[in-house]
């Protein structure tokens, strides 16, 4: 039985023929989905920035507008807090944007190295 | 880490995926599909339930990858999300009652075959239940280590290696009763 683990694989081997059409559909379907849900995603950010710059102006009309400088202050922190968390989101999306197109890059450049690794090993051989 | 080149390739396709390219969900999608329906189908032992669930997995990658964190566990996230569709399937009563009787009328049918080697072993995992034929797939099939099993069942990692452990002892058992 030490080559149990063999067996099991062997055995689980599966040669059943799938409908192509059907996994095609399926693809189509997922596509579908996915082209909405970025659009969702998109219509989100846009609301939130168009929400977030009306806040800013807001803030400023306010502050503008105080009679007292307690009140100057007051919405002067609201001006730049908000400032402040609009920019450090910002920071973060286009970190994480760069972070993906790097290790995009880097895979490009591991799947590559992969190729020649193989080619050597066959020329070898 | 020495990785090969096809998981290389779904790294930088999900991460792709991610950025919001649809060819890349695309090609994601059909390289993984086969083996989806393969592992739903050794679940539920329905061939029209198999497509239906991978139709819904397909359908949960889609509106979730973008918020995948970590572009290198897309297979044991695909995994779990098909497992979770699974789950939800065994949870729907009525359903679960016909899905079980026609379970047991396969093996019945099954048990037969199993005359050679290879027809014996898979007779035997037929007779696992469906929590030791998961992760007796996940490792032989899918070639998935531990922490993959345990990440795509949600399950800790020793619950992972006891089910392997019983489900092998399991099937030494049933072949030995069977020769």
């Amino acid at each position: 039985m030490d080559d149990l683990d063999s067996q099991i694989k062997q055995a689980l081997r599966n040669t059943e023929e799938l409908s192509e059409d059907k996994l095609e559909q399926i693809r189509k379907d997922s596509r579908a989905m996915f082209e909405k849900e970025k659009s969702n995603n998109n219509k989100w950010s846009l609301s939130l920035m168009i929400v977030g710059f009306l806040l800013i102006g807001l803030w400023g009309w306010l502050f503008y507008q105080a009679e007292s400088t307690k009140m100057q202050i007051l919405w002067a922190v609201f001006l730049v807090g908000e400032g402040l968390g609009i920019a450090i989101g910002c920071a973060i999306h286009f970190l994480i944007h760069n972070d993906l197109v790097a290790r995009e890059e880097m895979r490009e450049i591991e799947f590559q190295l992969a190729e020649l690794k193989e080619q050597l090993k066959g020329r070898e051989a | 880490m020495h990785r090969d080149k096809e998981q290389i390739e779904d790294e930088t396709l999900t991460i792709r995926a991610i950025r919001g390219q649809a060819e890349a969900l695309d090609r994601l999608l059909s390289r993984w599909q086969k083996r989806i329906w393969n592992y739903q189908y050794g679940l539920c032992r329905d061939e029209q339930a198999a497509w239906d669930l991978l139709q819904e997995t397909c359908l949960s990658v889609a509106r979730g990858i973008q918020s995948l964190k970590d572009p290198t566990s897309f297979a044991p996230w695909m995994f779990r999300l098909a497992h979770r569709r699974y789950v939800d399937w065994v949870r729907k009563d009525a359903r679960n009652g016909e899905a079980k009787a026609r379970v047991a009328e396969e093996m019945e049918t099954n048990q037969p075959n199993g005359t050679d080697g290879l027809g014996r072993i898979r007779a035997a995992i037929e007779q696992l239940d469906p929590d030791h034929r998961a992760v007796i797939t996940l490792t032989y099939v899918q070639g998935f280590s531990y922490d993959e099993i345990a990440g795509a069942l949600e399950l800790p990692v020793g619950t992972v290696k006891s089910r392997i452990h019983y489900a092998k002892q399991k099937i030494r058992e049933l072949i030995e009763k069977e020769s």
